[in-house]
């Protein structure tokens, strides 16, 4: 069933139909809240809350345009509202995030990184020492494969922004990856 | 200028390189850095491209699942199109019979009290101060 005509489905109401979505979209919306508050209970609830807001808000969606850049969308304002609730004031015991988006020195050193041996990891653990939002975009164009006008719709930043922040980001990721890249022993 | 390269390469790389800039990459990949550069933005694209994905634990997309589904059948409960008509007719029916019984009491008032009783009274006189003040000397 294309998105259309599942979108055409769940807007009639059919149960069904919004099982198959939830099945189809819930994978690209935890990786957007895994990415950008980390893994855990909390990416978890920023999940639900997403799909649930996708629901109250589907008379919106346009059925002529691809779903997935308009859920990227919801989920990566629905993660940035729950990490915004984290670093209120008042809540500091749960600013403690697993990523500062500032570089570890001792963990991007290349003794660390030619300690490990799975270059997946390598990439992990990289892209988890990103900014929140720098690895949002990296996962949406590089792992979901949306073009650059699709991530600034979903972002809701102009299509500049994107292309000056992956340039970065990838400058970035190139620099502790470096070992891995120029095929030194990892 | 090495950015300026590795810019051009990542533009190619990525499909957005015009013919010239590809002409010119190609023709620079002879050369062994470039060859080096290049080598380089492609394993890290292909790295990111193949990075391991997070996948949601089957009981997380369980309980979205659910989540959503009981908000759907949630709203289709609350407001069922035939259940608010029907509580709209049947308040209408409510406020007509309740008009109706009203003006019959009033009527079976006005016709055992007299009209007369039921229209209001004079005004009271003034009290007997008020009346020993505007005695005439």
């Amino acid at each position: 069933m294309t998105d259309a005509e599942l979108a055409r489905r769940c807007r009639q109401g059919h149960a069904d139909a919004w099982r198959l979505l939830v099945r189809r979209v819930g994978p690209l919306v935890y990786r957007i809240a895994v990415r950008v508050l980390g893994p855990g209970a909390e990416a978890e609830d920023a999940g639900q809350e997403a799909l649930l807001n996708m629901h109250r808000g589907f008379s919106t969606f346009d059925p002529t345009r691809p779903l997935n850049p308009w859920v990227a969308r919801i989920a990566y304002n629905t993660s940035l509202r729950f990490l915004k609730r984290r670093q209120a004031p008042g809540r500091a015991g749960h600013a403690e995030a697993d990523f500062s988006g500032l570089p570890d020195e001792r963990r991007s050193s290349p003794e660390h990184l030619a300690s490990q041996r799975e270059s997946s990891a390598l990439v992990a653990d990289a892209l988890q020492r990103l900014d929140p939002k720098d690895r949002v975009l990296i996962t949406l164009t590089y792992q979901e494969g949306l073009s650059n006008a699709e991530v600034a719709d979903a972002m809701a930043m102009p299509i500049g922004t994107v292309k000056t922040r992956l340039h970065r980001a990838r400058g970035t990721l190139r620099r502790w990856l470096r070992p891995r890249l120029r095929g030194d022993d990892v | 200028m090495s950015d300026d390269l590795r810019a051009q390469i990542g533009r190619y790389l990525d499909g957005a390189a015009t013919a010239a800039d590809r002409r010119a990459v190609e023709k620079a990949l002879l050369d062994d850095a470039t060859a080096r550069i290049f080598a380089e933005e492609a394993l890290l694209r292909d790295l990111l491209r193949h990075a391991p994905p997070e996948v949601p634990p089957a009981e997380v997309l369980a309980r979205w699942e659910a989540a959503v589904i009981g908000e759907l059948e949630g709203i289709e409960d609350d407001a069922p199109g035939w259940f608010t008509q029907t509580l709209t007719a049947l308040g209408w029916s409510f406020r007509g019979a309740a008009l109706s019984f009203d003006a019959g009491v009033e009527v079976t008032r006005l016709s055992m009290t007299g009209v007369r009783e039921a229209l209001p009274r004079r005004e009271p006189p003034p009290p007997l101060w008020r009346r020993l003040l505007r005695w005439p000397r």
